[in-house]
């Protein structure tokens, strides 16, 4: 059995792009958008078109003074997928869980996240 | 194209040019997206399935020493068949260095002058099958 993987943004789970939930084995890949955006891709999961489905996380950035970590530690794209990756290995002889990366309604994080991750925005047919 | 063949136990690889702002400029993808290498006067380039998923391939070219490419490539299969029993995320080439700039007052806290010495800076990281390979930069090209 496999894992799945969890996001939401803060408004509520009831509504279209509100959230998404995806096996594992639809993870595409990892990469930086802007500085303060890391794009995450899963395979397409509406039947319809199916381009890849783009979950959008808002971390940390260079910018400013409190957030420019970055500039020190690099862009937060390699903190993110250290820690998707880590959920995905995750339960290795169970599996079948539903793992929460990011869910802000819940305000749930993976090890690593709290407080790196203010936003999520779901993209479905990127 | 999406990856099937990954789950619990797989590796997922990490590239990063020497800076990591916008898209294509780092990836992370599953070690079974790996498609094909191609080699070049002092370089190696590496192709995998675009994170976009689109029928294209994204490539890493690994500047490195001059006839260094079969070695190299060696070094690739390596890490990627590395971590037998505890897989995860493998930084493979990330040669990004961030700028020693940091606004900040002589105590650390914001200010309006650099002070790198408060705060460091990160250097590359390549990892240590290259070892002795001279491998040195990458460059990353989206929907090839």
């Amino acid at each position: 059995m496999e894992n799945y993987l969890f996001f939401a943004d803060a408004d509520g789970v009831d509504l279209t792009g509100d959230a998404g939930l995806y096996p594992v084995s639809k993870f595409i890949g990892i990469q930086p958008i802007t500085a303060t955006t890391t794009g995450v891709y899963f395979a397409g999961g509406t039947g319809v078109g199916d381009a890849p489905e783009l979950v959008t996380l808002t971390h940390l950035n260079s910018a400013t003074v409190l957030d420019d970590q970055a500039d020190i530690s690099g862009h937060k794209c390699q903190d993110i997928a250290k820690a998707i990756v880590r959920a995905m290995n995750a339960h290795p002889h169970s599996g079948g869980k539903i793992i929460d990366i990011v869910d802000l309604t819940n305000k749930k994080y993976a090890e690593g996240l709290s407080g790196l991750v203010s936003g999520v925005a779901i993209t479905i047919d990127s | 194209m999406a990856n099937n063949l990954h789950n619990a136990g797989t590796n997922y690889l990490y590239f990063a040019e020497a800076e990591a702002a916008t898209t294509a400029e780092a990836i992370c993808v599953p070690a079974s997206a790996y498609l094909s290498a191609d080699p070049a006067a002092d370089a190696t380039s590496f192709k995998f399935k675009n994170v976009l998923g689109t029928a294209t391939a994204n490539v890493v070219t690994l500047t490195h020493t001059a006839g260094k490419n079969k070695e190299v490539m060696a070094a690739m299969v390596e890490i990627m068949n590395s971590g037998k029993g505890k897989a995860g995320l493998i930084v493979v080439a990330d040669a990004e260095v961030t700028t020693d700039k940091e606004l900040t007052t002589a105590t650390g806290g914001a200010g309006t002058s650099y002070d790198p010495a408060v705060y460091g800076t990160k250097t590359s990281v390549f990892h240590k099958a290259f070892n002795g390979l001279g491998v040195s930069a990458v460059a990353i090209t989206p929907n090839v």
